[in-house]
């Protein structure tokens, strides 16, 4: 009896055990489905999300390089607003508010952020179901760089401004940096070592930072961005470097660095590459006259390497990694020095060139394949020559050079970046020469004018973002602006 | 032994169990794949924003040398999509002119080496390329 009844029970017991056992398989199953599913479509989703927005990525592009090449074509055609961009058949151009292309709407910013500075983005976005829509932008800056800059007539160059100081300042040497022009000068009879004047007008300088005292007297500098560089007497910082990010208010207080050269306060030119300062002194045995520093904005500059020149450095120009020096050595008044390493300085191959006669080089100026040098007064040298430089830093004539009689020390060179070539110094009555380096290479009359300033004339610049020169005499700070 | 082995659950709940393993194991790699490609375009994103912002600095560092050739850079720039970072120029006066720029968006960064042969009266660039690292500028 209890067999029979048992078996029933464990029959029923089975039954009901493999009914659990399928319905719980079935679940373990359909949870199974469910994931495979959703993994299926998440997957799926996620690879066409990615090229939905990868897809954008690249039609925003498009759109930067549809307006880069608008910009090519005219600069001016870069309307601001918000706009469609169209491909006709004369290349890209704006086309209503925005573009539709296969479901991607696109359109492109485009915000003036100054004079000639346009900020673009280009923006793309895409909603073909709810969870695939998005946007992607990309913002770039395009400029007029491509613009062709004019230079005026400078052979019918006048004068636009006079500004004389009532004192002694003696002025040496003059640079520009944006609307600011700063003057070195001796503070033997009483100047104040460095002057400034605001030129946001050209034709009405103003004088600014009154107050300031160098302390010392100042010869060469140089303006780099917000650092101004100073060539100075100071026996024990010689080359000083100020903050002009406000020349108005400057004080002693924006000195940020200086240094201490060797010898005693003999510092007369200097030249300036991204942090590498370099100076040239007075001759002075058994300091070195060429210097290399190293500027620092944290710690004090550093000396990384010096070279003895034989005379003194009275002007260095920078170009494509030599220092060409004026030097008053009577072997050797133009001398070029490697620096592409500043700590090992070296004299280039062939050192330099010994000129005729023993008048000390002055001035020096280089611009492109050209090397200009001036000297002091002599009367059987031609006081300004000028040597190619295309084949190698040290001339190696022929061809020039060419040479041109001032009649007076040549103090100072400036230049346009085109043919002209400014020449200031001490000649009666042409205390300013604007010469015409084509004409003189030619071997043409190379003066397209003269300007008698009644005064040696110490220093000149050129101010090529306003086509204006600068110059100085002892006492008065000029202004030149060319003809039509 | 040969009796539990010839009972045809067992089969059954193997070839199951292989085939779970191997579906699962597509699935994985379906989701890996659609997240590397949401991952992937998203770099692609930024890669391109970081260019951009690269060229940014680029424009705008001709156009400050060209008003003044002692501008310096050492300057950092924002945008909306982006930051730009502008090194030393390199060269001094009108001629050979170096400009290195760096983009960034996000951790990806974008750089540009700019040969600039002559600024003025007409800028000439002889080399405008991307680089992995800045060889012209320290």
């Amino acid at each position: 009896m209890c067999a029979f009844q048992c078996l029933t029970d464990h029959r029923r017991a089975r039954s009901g055990s493999l009914l659990l056992e399928a319905v719980i398989a079935i679940g373990v199953f359909a949870l199974f489905l469910g994931g495979i599913g959703f993994s299926l479509i998440l997957g799926e989703r996620s690879t066409v999300a990615g090229g939905d927005r990868t897809r954008a990525v690249f039609l925003a592009e498009q759109q930067l390089e549809a307006v880069r090449a608008m910009r090519a074509r005219s600069f001016s055609s870069l309307t601001l607003g918000t706009h469609g961009l169209a491909l006709t058949s004369t290349g890209w151009t704006f086309s209503g508010a925005s573009a539709e292309e296969n479901g991607y709407r696109r359109n492109v910013d485009i915000v003036s952020r100054g004079t000639d500075w346009m900020e673009v983005t280009s923006n793309v976005s895409w909603s073909f179901d709810l969870p695939r829509s998005g946007s992607v932008s990309l913002t770039t800056y395009l400029t007029n760089w491509r613009k062709v800059a004019t230079i005026g007539n400078w052979g019918a160059m006048s004068r636009i401004a006079l500004l004389t100081d009532s004192g002694t300042p003696e002025y040496q040497k003059i640079a520009v940096g944006g609307n600011f022009a700063y003057v070195t000068s001796s503070n033997a009879l009483g100047g104040k070592g460095l002057y400034i004047f605001d030129i946001t007008n050209p034709a009405a300088p103003v004088r600014v930072a009154g107050s300031f005292n160098l302390g010392a007297s100042a010869y060469g500098l140089t303006v780099s961005g917000e650092r101004l560089y100073l060539a100075t007497d100071n026996p024990s910082s010689e080359v000083q470097v100020y903050d002009i990010s406000s020349p108005s208010s400057l004080a002693t207080g924006n000195l940020v660095n200086s240094f201490d050269l060797p010898g005693n306060g003999k510092a007369r030119s200097i030249a300036v590459y991204g942090n590498t300062v370099f100076v040239g002194t007075l001759d002075d045995p058994p300091s070195n006259q060429f210097y290399a520093l190293q500027m620092s904005e944290t710690g004090p500059m550093s000396l990384l390497g010096s070279l003895a020149m034989s005379g003194s450095v009275l002007g260095i120009s920078l170009q494509d990694g030599y220092a060409y020096t004026a030097a008053s050595a009577n072997a050797g008044e133009f001398l070029v020095v490697d620096i592409f390493d500043p700590q090992h300085l070296a004299f280039a191959p062939g050192v330099g060139m010994d000129l005729p006669d023993v008048q000390d080089g002055t001035a020096i100026l280089t611009s492109g394949t050209a090397a200009l040098i001036g000297r002091m007064n002599g009367s059987t040298i031609d006081e300004l020559i000028m040597y190619s430089v295309a084949d190698a830093p040290v001339p190696t004539p022929p061809p020039g050079p060419w040479t041109l009689e001032v009649g007076g020390d040549v103090l100072s060179l400036a230049n346009t970046y085109g043919r002209y070539a400014f020449v200031a110094g001490t000649a009666d009555a042409a205390q300013i020469r604007v010469i015409d380096t084509v004409k003189l290479e030619r071997n043409e009359a190379p003066i397209l004018k003269t300007y008698d300033a009644g005064a040696a004339v110490n220093g000149v610049f050129y101010d090529w973002q306003h086509d204006r020169l600068y110059g100085v005499t002892s006492s008065s700070l000029l202004v030149f602006a060319p003809g039509p | 032994m040969n009796n539990r082995l010839s009972r045809p659950g067992y089969i059954l709940l193997i070839s199951i169990l292989v085939i779970g393993v191997i579906a699962s194991a597509i699935l994985s790699s379906l989701l890996l794949l659609g997240t590397s490609a949401a991952q992937v375009s998203f770099s692609v994103q930024q890669s391109n924003q970081a260019l951009a912002a690269a060229q940014a600095c680029a424009e705008y560092a001709l156009l400050k040398l060209r008003t003044s050739p002692t501008y310096a850079g050492n300057e950092s720039l924002d945008m909306n999509n982006g930051r730009c970072e502008l090194l030393q120029i390199g060269g001094v006066g009108n001629t050979n002119r170096l400009i290195c720029a760096e983009g960034q968006s996000g951790d990806v960064l974008r750089r540009l080496e700019i040969v600039v042969k002559q600024l003025l009266p007409q800028t000439t660039i002889p080399s405008w390329q991307e680089v992995a690292a800045f060889s012209l500028c320290l």
